[in-house]
C-alpha cells in the first residue's frame, strides 16, 4: 500500500515534469502547425542556462528560471524568422528543417559544455512529510508551476487580444491582415511563446534531472505519446494525457521494468487512436 | 538497334544516374582493397533501406520518423542466428541463461531466420498499419507515431540486455557467418557483396515496376490526394498498410544484408539516430524516384566516412546546416532538382525545334 | 422511390447546416439542387457521398440505408460517384491516367497489381476522351489545362468510374458561357442513363439541364418542381433576389 501511495505521488511529480516538457510543443504545432522536432534541444538549452546561471553567475534560481525562458524565447525567434517562416505549411521540410537544428544544437552545446552532465544543487531541499511518505518541497513547486502554465496558457489563448489574434491568424490568415494585424509577427511571438516554455520546462527540471547535450531525446518521445494520447491541438489534452501517461507509467514501474511499462502505454494509446483518433480528452472538432 | 538508341535517349537523367550507381558499384570490388569492399557492401544494404523507405515516403507521402526499427528487426534477428550458431553467445552466458531462450530457438536455422528477416518486419508494419491506418489519424501523427515507437525499440533493446546484448550489441557472429555454406563452399565477403549488389538490382527493379504499376498509380494519388481517391471507390487504408508492409520486410531484408558486411549488431543501426540519417539520405538525394534515395544514401554515408574523421563531432553541424540548405534551397534534393532541370531543359529544347508548335508540354514520364 | 433522403439533419456544433431535408429521387432522374450560399447544397452531397455523417436521418438507396457508410463503400458497393466543388483531379498524372485510375471494376488491393492495360481498357477511355472533348490533351498534365478542361475531366473520371447515381457539385463553376453549355449537353447525353443529381447555381444552365428542381434555404427545403414553377415560385423569387446567384460559394469541400 506504501509503495503505491507513493508511486502515485511520484506521478504526479512526473506528470507536471512531463507536461512542462510538452505543453511548448502542443502550442506550436496546434498554433502554427509546425512539429518542432528540435524541441528536445530548447529544453536542454533552457538546463543549461539554468546551469550557468546559478553555478557560474550565482544567481538566484528563480532569475535563472526567467533567463532560461527568456533566452530560449530569442533563439526560437531567430530560428522562426530564419527558418521557420519559410516553410509553413509543408510538413515534412518543417520536420526535416528542426531535426537538423536538432543536430546543430547538440553538437555546439557538446563543443562548449563536453557531454558529461552538468550538477546542480536543488534550489529547495527541504521535504514534506505524508506518514512515511516523503516529498521533497521542490516537487510541489514543479506541480504548482505546471498549474500556473497550464492556467496561464489558457487565459493568453483565451483572454487577451494577442490570443484573439492568434486565434484568428490559424482560422484565416488572410482576414487578419486585411484587418491590419501582422500575422508574420503573430507567428514569431508564437514560436518563442512554445520555445520559452520549453526553456522555462528545462530550467525546471535541471535540479532533477541530468543535463547533458542528448538530453532533449528523451523528453521528446514522452512528449509525443502525450501529444498523441491528449490531442495534438489541445492544451488542457496534454495535460490530462501528461497526468495518464505518468501515473501509469510510475505506479507500473514499482511492479515491472519502466521501459516495458512504457511499451505497454504505448501499446494501449495505439489501441486508443484506433478509436478516438482526435485523442482521449479532445471531443470537439475544431476544425 | 535504333531501338536502344530511342530509349537511351527518351531517359530520363535519373535513370542514367541509377545506371551509373549500378556499374561503378559493380566493378568496385575489382579496383579496391577488401576493406572497401565492406564498407561498400555495407553502403549497398543501405541503398536498399533508403529504396525501402522511398517507396513509403517519397511514392506514398508516409514520412516514417523510425524506419530503422525494420532494418534493426532484420539485422538482429539474423545477427542473434549467427551468433547462436555454435552454442550459447557470451552476452547470454554473461547475462546467467544457461539454455537457448524459446524464442530464439527457431532461428538455429539461418534459413529461417533469413525467411523471418522479412517475415517479422512485415507483419510488424502490417499490425501497427493496421490500427494507425484504419483510424483517421491525420498525417503528421504517423511520422509521431513511428518516432515514438523507434525510440521504445531503442529502450527495450538496450534494456534486455541477455537476450539482445543491450547497449553493446551482439557478438559472436562472425564464428556463425564462418560455419554458412552456399552450394558446398564457404562465403566470402566478396560473395556477400555481390549477393547485396543482385539484391538491390532486383528490388531496385522491383520499386521501378511497382511505381509504374496501378498500385503505383493509386500511392500516388494517395499521397497527392487522398480524398479524391476515396471517392472513386479505393479503401486508402488498404493501400497505406500494403505498401508499408512491403517497404518494411525490403528494410529487414537490407538489415540481414548488413550482418555478413559488419559482423556486428547494435542499436547504432536500429534506433533513433539510425532512423534520422535515413531521412536525411531522402532529403539530400530527392525522394520519390528512387534513384535519389539511392545517390543519397551513398553520398551522405560516403562523406561521413571521410568528413566526420576530419571534422570529429562537428560533422554533425556541418550535416545539420547542410539539411538546412537543402530543405530551404534545393526542396526536391539533388537527383530531384537534376530531373526538374533536364525537363525544363527538354521542353526548351523541343519549343526551340519548332517554334510553331503548340507551347504546352506533355506530361512528364515521373515516377514520382 | 430509387434514392430516398428522409429526414436529415446535421448539426456543426449547433449550426444546422441541413435541417430535416427529404428528397426522393427516380432512378434515371436528373435533379437540380438550388440555393443560396449556406443553403446546404454541398453538405447534402456530403452525406450522400459519405464524407459527411448526418446527425439524423436516413440515406435509403432501393431501401437500404447508407447513410455514415465510409465513401470508398459507398463508391464501390453502392455505385454513386461525384464531382467536386472546383476541378479535383490528380495534377502529377497525365489526363489518361487520371481516367485510368478512375476506371471502375479494379479497385481492391489484389486488382491493383494484376490490372493489364487491355486494348479493352484503352477503347473504354478512349471513348471518355472523346465524349469530354479532351483527346489531344490525353497525355497532358492537368495542370496545364484550361479550368474548363480541367472540369471536364473530371466529369470524365466519373464516367469511367461508371456510377449508377452521379452527384455533380456545381459543375460549371468558372466556365465561360459556351464551355457551360457544351457541359449541359454532356451531361445530357452521355450521362442519360445515369441518375444525376446536380447543386448549380447558373440559372441558364439549370434550364438546359433540369426536369425537377429543389431549392433549399438556409438547410430546409423552399420549394421543389419544375424549372418553370420554381422560377415563378414567389418565396424563392424573395430569398434570391436578396442574394447574389452568380457569386460562388465557398470551397468548403477542396
Amino acid at each position: 500500500m506504501g509503495l503505491l501511495a507513493s508511486q502515485v505521488i511520484n506521478g504526479l511529480t512526473n506528470t507536471s515534469i512531463l507536461f512542462l516538457v510538452a505543453v511548448g510543443l502542443v502550442v506550436i504545432f496546434g498554433l502554427l502547425d509546425v512539429v518542432n522536432m528540435a524541441h528536445g534541444e530548447f529544453i536542454m538549452f533552457g538546463a543549461y542556462s539554468a546551469v550557468v546561471c546559478v553555478n557560474t553567475l550565482h544567481l538566484p534560481f528563480v532569475v535563472a528560471v526567467l533567463i532560461a525562458a527568456l533566452f530560449t524565447a530569442l533563439i526560437g525567434s531567430v530560428v522562426e524568422r530564419f527558418i521557420i517562416q519559410r516553410l509553413y505549411g509543408k510538413v515534412a521540410e518543417t520536420l526535416l528543417g528542426t531535426f537538423a537544428l536538432s543536430y546543430i544544437f547538440q553538437q555546439l552545446v557538446r563543443t562548449i559544455f563536453g557531454p558529461e552532465d552538468q550538477l546542480m544543487a536543488l534550489p529547495i531541499d527541504t521535504t514534506l512529510h505524508f506518514g512515511s511518505i516523503v516529498v521533497p518541497v521542490y516537487n510541489v513547486v514543479l506541480l504548482v508551476v505546471s498549474v500556473i502554465v497550464l492556467a496561464g496558457t489558457l487565459l493568453l489563448l483565451i483572454k487577451t487580444k494577442f490570443g484573439m489574434q492568434l486565434r484568428a491568424n490559424v482560422q484565416n490568415r488572410t482576414m487578419v491582415q486585411c484587418l491590419g494585424v501582422n500575422s508574420a509577427r503573430i507567428d514569431n511571438l508564437t514560436f518563442s511563446y512554445g520555445c520559452a516554455l520549453a526553456g522555462l520546462a528545462g530550467a525546471l527540471i535541471a535540479p532533477v534531472k541530468s543535463v547533458t547535450p542528448d538530453m532533449g531525446v528523451t523528453y521528446v518521445v514522452d512528449s509525443f505519446m502525450v501529444v498523441v494520447l491528449g490531442g495534438l491541438n489541445s492544451i488542457f489534452g496534454s495535460f490530462m494525457g501528461s497526468f495518464v501517461v505518468s501515473e501509469s507509467s510510475t505506479v507500473m514501474a514499482g511492479y515491472m521494468s519502466e521501459i516495458t511499462a512504457k511499451l505497454l502505454i504505448f501499446i494501449v494509446i495505439i489501441g486508443v487512436i484506433r478509436f478516438r483518433p482526435q485523442g482521449l480528452f479532445f471531443n470537439k472538432d475544431k476544425r | 538497334m535504333k531501338n536502344i538508341k530511342s530509349i537511351l535517349e527518351n531517359m530520363t537523367i535519373d535513370k542514367y544516374i541509377a545506371l551509373f550507381i549500378f556499374i561503378g558499384l559493380l566493378i568496385l570490388p575489382l579496383l579496391s582493397s577488401r576493406y572497401s569492399v565492406q564498407i561498400f557492401g555495407k553502403y549497398i544494404t543501405y541503398t536498399i533501406l533508403a529504396l525501402g523507405l522511398d517507396i513509403l515516403w517519397g511514392s506514398t507521402g508516409l514520412m516514417n520518423l523510425g524506419f530503422a526499427i525494420f532494418f534493426g528487426l532484420g539485422s538482429y534477428i539474423f545477427g542473434i542466428s549467427m551468433a547462436i550458431q555454435k552454442g550459447l553467445p557470451a552476452f547470454m552466458s554473461f547475462g546467467g541463461l544457461t539454455e537457448l531462450p524459446w524464442l530464439y530457438v527457431p532461428l538455429q536455422s539461418p534459413a529461417v531466420a533469413a525467411l523471418l528477416c522479412i517475415v517479422i518486419p512485415g507483419l510488424v508494419a502490417l499490425i501497427l498499419g493496421y490500427f494507425v491506418f484504419t483510424s483517421k489519424i491525420k498525417g503528421v501523427f504517423y511520422s509521431i507515431i513511428t518516432l515514438a515507437f523507434v525510440a521504445l525499440f531503442e529502450l527495450f533493446i538496450t534494456d534486455q540486455q541477455i537476450y539482445t546484448g543491450g547497449a553493446s550489441g551482439v557478438n559472436g557472429i562472425p564464428t556463425g557467418l564462418m560455419t554458412l555454406r552456399l552450394f558446398g563452399s564457404k562465403i566470402s565477403i566478396f560473395d556477400w557483396y555481390y549477393i547485396a549488389f543482385a539484391s538491390l538490382v532486383i528490388i531496385y527493379m522491383f520499386c521501378v515496376w511497382l511505381n509504374h504499376s496501378r498500385f503505383g498509380k493509386i500511392i500516388h494519388s494517395i499521397r497527392d490526394n487522398e480524398m479524391r481517391v476515396q471517392f472513386l471507390g479505393y479503401n486508402p487504408a488498404v493501400f497505406k498498410i500494403a505498401i508499408f508492409t512491403i517497404s518494411a520486410a525490403i528494410a529487414g531484408f537490407a538489415g540481414l544484408l548488413y550482418v555478413p558486411m559488419s559482423s556486428f549488431v547494435s542499436i547504432e543501426n536500429s534506433g533513433v539516430a539510425f532512423s534520422t540519417m535515413i531521412i536525411i539520405w531522402l532529403a539530400v538525394g530527392g525522394r520519390g524516384n528512387l534513384t535519389g534515395a539511392m545517390a543519397g544514401a551513398l553520398l551522405v554515408s560516403f562523406l561521413q566516412n571521410i568528413l566526420s574523421g576530419y571534422f570529429g563531432g562537428m560533422w554533425q553541424v556541418v550535416l545539420g546546416v547542410g539539411l538546412i540548405l537543402i530543405v530551404m534551397v534545393l526542396p526536391k534534393g539533388l537527383i530531384g532538382s537534376l530531373i526538374d532541370w533536364q525537363y525544363m531543359r527538354r521542353i526548351h529544347g523541343r519549343q526551340h525545334a519548332n517554334p510553331g508548335s503548340d507551347p504546352v508540354p506533355p506530361a512528364r514520364k515521373v515516377e514520382v | 422511390m430509387y434514392l430516398e433522403l428522409k429526414h436529415l439533419t446535421v448539426d456543426f456544433n449547433g449550426f444546422l447546416a441541413v435541417h430535416d431535408v427529404s428528397l426522393g429521387i427516380e432512378k434515371g432522374e436528373t435533379r437540380v439542387i438550388i440555393g443560396p450560399n449556406g443553403a446546404g447544397k454541398t453538405t447534402i452531397i456530403d452525406m450522400i457521398t459519405g464524407k459527411t455523417k448526418p446527425t439524423q436521418g436516413e440515406i435509403l438507396l432501393n431501401g437500404v440505408n447508407i447513410a455514415g457508410k465510409e465513401s470508398y463503400d459507398i463508391s464501390n458497393t453502392y455505385g454513386i460517384g461525384r464531382k467536386f466543388q472546383g476541378p479535383n483531379v490528380f495534377d502529377e498524372m497525365s489526363v489518361y491516367e487520371n481516367l485510368e485510375v478512375a476506371l471502375s471494376g479494379h479497385t481492391s488491393l489484389w486488382q491493383a497489381f494484376t490490372y493489364r492495360r487491355t486494348r479493352a481498357v484503352d477503347v473504354r477511355l478512349e471513348e471518355i476522351l472523346s465524349q469530354i472533348n479532351l483527346t489531344e490533351q490525353r497525355d497532358m498534365l492537368p495542370r496545364f489545362l484550361s479550368h474548363g478542361q480541367r472540369q471536364w475531366l473530371e466529369m470524365g473520371m466519373i464516367l469511367a468510374q461508371n456510377p449508377a447515381i452521379i452527384t455533380l457539385d456545381e459543375p460549371a463553376a468558372g466556365m465561360t458561357d459556351d464551355e457551360t453549355f457544351k457541359t449541359g449537353e454532356m451531361i445530357k447525353s452521355v450521362m442519360k442513363d445515369k441518375t444525376v443529381i446536380v447543386v448549380e447555381h447558373d440559372m441558364d444552365f439549370i434550364k438546359q439541364i433540369a426536369k425537377t428542381v429543389t431549392v433549399l434555404n438556409q438547410g430546409e427545403i423552399l420549394a421543389e418542381g419544375t424549372y418553370e414553377e420554381v422560377s415563378h415560385n414567389a418565396e424563392v423569387i424573395r430569398v434570391y433576389l436578396k442574394t447574389d446567384d452568380t457569386e460562388e460559394e465557398e470551397a468548403e469541400s477542396v
